[in-house]
């Protein structure tokens, strides 16, 4: 049996006897009838006042009267009687019914009338006998409250209400508490784990307790666990293979300089050739160290960066770059904005975005690129378009993946490991931006860069 | 003033630099391992210290460390590419100069002799023409430098500082009173251009703002003018 099964079990086995203990404690300590009864109490002590009243006032005649109102409106019986016992209406009386009323003159009675065997009162009817003024008694008859008048008594009733309620409310909360409360922590700790925080685990918020909501918290810190140290290790792997492939590199690039001082003029071209794809791979290392970093979550600086400055660096410097291949790039619209981030990081994406622009658009044609602030204020948005082929759709979510290649074959010269744009869009999405990429008309690929504005609504939600 | 120390792990790496070097012109020594390399590189034989960071054993930085506590001489890091904390942490320990690897062998040479031209000991022997080669001494408030010691006079107290360092200051306290910058700082001491997001010259600047501590009055020494340089306040500045 599962201990999740026994604790609800008991739970609410406890409840009830919780719940059942205090209604039969509340029977036993409160009567309805009592408190019916003391209802009665009062209200034909103020008869009795009345009667008082209008027997001083008016005498028998008058008290007959009123006895007599009473008994049509309020339908009880009422008999006043004098110190002496003496009916003052001259109503007949019951020997029994005259002896309470002394006691009751004497003190010696509790109010009502007890329930006597063998008291032979009207069935469905209760005596009082309530003393008034010291002077005299009053004698009524009232009618006995219905089971269902007692059980609606509004003081007993409220009371079990009460009890019920408190004891199946805290009951029920605590129980749904401790059953959910561990399942919220154990969702919050899986959102943080997907968001990227590796870090997170739970058992001990879990606690110590046994059962299987406890059981299934340190599962999680176990997979948690195992998690992090595949991409530790992936991490670690990709690091490595980096490092190793510097130390060959290395000695090659000073095996080449030794070879140039050695060689000829006709072997010039060659070596030239050789140092030329060394530093290809050089520049693939380089970006593939650069992923590997910012895919394990790297913390972003928070400079301010003027988009408007880097923009006009980045477009110049690439402008230069292409001017050799007979195209260009020009920033056409700058509407300036500032970010909290890196500016190398956005450096190098906007960089890699306006290369590849470069790289495929036609001879003699410019690529353009645009800076605008999103209509809401909210957001910077850079777009790159450029005049090549652009790329087929369903191509186009699939181009910032770290070495896709649109076709296979072509562009093995474009340097770069197929790796710029994956660089671009994890810096983009460290910056809490977005990046995408659409055929432009006629042709072209337009790829379009969001970045939230410093002191900005998108920016706080953000780093909450 | 052409003698250089190599401490790299990489065997054939050495033998390949050490060949290359000699052409140039060099006497090179190499070391494969961290501690007999420190220890070496404090003895004074050598002119100047090629240096990896990713030595196996007692990492680069260690060594560095020690080798700071006993001896100034020139140290060149070799760090691994795309690494910044490498090396803002190597300058902050005293190497003068990194190169990452993979490097291209004409830019090592390049930054050696950048190295060279301001060394004193190189300035005595002859070679290049440079700023240094005549012995110059220089006032500012309370700090002297005298380039023909190599000796740095602050408020009275003799403060030791890096190749680098000593150059840089040479530099400012040359322009006191104006910005001087960072290109030409990086030109003038480093013998080479900054890279973009290159931090080595405000490091530098860092270690000597700690060495030199501020003046009597509690002001600063060296000014921050951002965007474009640095500069060494005169006292009534």
């Amino acid at each position: 049996m599962s201990k999740l099964f026994i604790r609800i079990f008991l739970w609410f086995w406890l409840a009830m006897m919780v719940i059942g203990a205090i209604l039969v404690a509340l029977a036993l300590t409160t009567s309805p009838m009592e408190s019916f009864a003391r209802r009665e109490t009062k209200r034909l002590t103020d008869y009795g006042q009345q009667l008082i009243e209008t027997y001083e006032a008016g005498g028998d005649p008058a008290l007959s009267r009123k006895i007599l109102e009473f008994r049509e409106k309020e339908h009880v019986n009422l008999v006043l009687l004098n110190v002496k016992t003496e009916s003052l209406s001259h109503q007949p009386i019951q020997p029994n019914l005259l002896r309470f009323a002394r006691k009751a003159l004497l003190g010696q009675l509790q109010i009502p009338l007890p329930e006597e065997p063998g008291h032979r009162g009207h069935k469905g009817f209760r005596n009082f006998a309530i003393p008034l003024d010291q002077d005299y008694v009053l004698l009524a008859e009232v009618p006995r409250p219905s089971q269902l008048e007692l059980l609606l008594d509004p003081q007993a009733l409220s009371l079990r209400l009460v009890a019920i309620f408190l004891v199946a409310t805290s009951v029920c909360y605590l129980l749904a508490h401790s059953l959910t409360a561990p399942i919220m922590k154990l969702r919050r700790a899986t959102q943080e784990l997907a968001g990227g925080n590796l870090g997170v685990r739970v058992a001990l918020q879990l606690g110590r307790k046994g059962g299987e909501l406890a059981d299934l918290g340190r599962d999680f810190d176990q997979m948690a666990d195992r998690i992090a140290n595949l991409v530790e290790s992936r991490q670690r792997l990709l690091r490595d293979i980096s490092h190793e492939l510097r130390s060959p590199l290395a000695r090659m690039n000073i095996a080449l300089e030794l070879a140039r001082g050695k060689a000829g003029d006709d072997a010039a071209g060659a070596l030239d050739r050789i140092g030329l794809e060394a530093e290809r791979l050089n520049e693939m290392i380089g970006q593939l160290l650069r992923i590997t970093r910012l895919e394990s979550g790297a913390t972003l600086s928070r400079e301010e960066v003027d988009l408007e400055q880097l923009l006009i660096k980045v477009v110049a410097d690439a402008d230069y770059e292409a001017q050799p291949r007979k195209r260009h790039v020009r920033l056409t619209v700058r509407q300036g904005g500032v970010v909290h981030g890196s500016r190398e990081l956005l450096h190098r994406a906007l960089e890699n975005v306006i290369r590849n622009g470069l790289w495929y658009t036609a001879e003699d044609s410019e690529v353009e690129v645009e800076l605008r602030i999103d209509g809401k204020g909210q957001a910077a948005v850079i777009s790159v378009r450029d005049r090549g082929p652009g790329v087929p759709p369903e191509a186009l979510d699939k181009l910032f993946r770290p070495f896709y290649r649109v076709e296979e074959s072509r562009d093995r010269q474009s340097g770069g490991a197929g790796v710029g744009l994956a660089i671009a869009e994890q810096a983009v999405l460290l910056h809490g931006g977005a990046i995408a990429a659409a055929n432009a008309e006629p042709a072209g690929l337009l790829v379009t860069i969001r970045l939230p504005l410093a002191d900005s609504h998108a920016e706080a939600d953000r780093l909450v | 003033m052409n003698r250089i120390l190599i401490i790299d792990d990489d065997i054939e790496l050495c033998q390949l630099l050490s060949d290359y070097l000699g052409s140039e012109g060099f006497e090179t020594t190499a070391v494969h391992a961290g501690p007999a390399g420190a220890e070496l590189a404090g003895s004074g034989a050598y002119d100047l210290v090629i240096l990896d960071v990713m030595l196996p054993e007692l990492n680069g930085f260690d060594v560095l460390r020690r080798l700071r506590a006993v001896s100034m001489v020139p140290v060149l890091m070799l760090t691994a590419r795309g690494d910044d904390v490498d090396r803002i942490v190597g300058l902050e320990l005293g190497a003068d100069d990194y190169l990452p690897k993979p490097f291209n062998p004409r830019e090592l040479v390049a930054r050696i002799r950048a190295i060279q031209r301001r060394s004193p000991a190189f300035a005595v022997e002859g070679g290049a023409v440079s700023a240094l080669n005549r012995p110059e001494i220089l006032h500012c408030g309370d700090l002297t430098l005298d380039t023909g010691q190599h000796l740095i006079d602050c408020d009275g107290k003799s403060v030791v500082v890096t190749g680098v360092e000593f150059s840089l200051l040479y530099h400012l306290l040359k322009n006191a009173g104006r910005v001087v910058s960072r290109d030409e700082l990086a030109a003038g001491v480093l013998g080479r251009k900054l890279e973009i997001f290159d931090r080595s010259i405000d490091v530098h600047i860092s270690s000597l703002r700690k060495k030199l501590g501020r003046r009597k009055n509690g002001r600063e020494r060296i000014l921050t003018v951002r965007g474009v340089g640095y500069r060494y306040l005169v006292e009534d500045d």
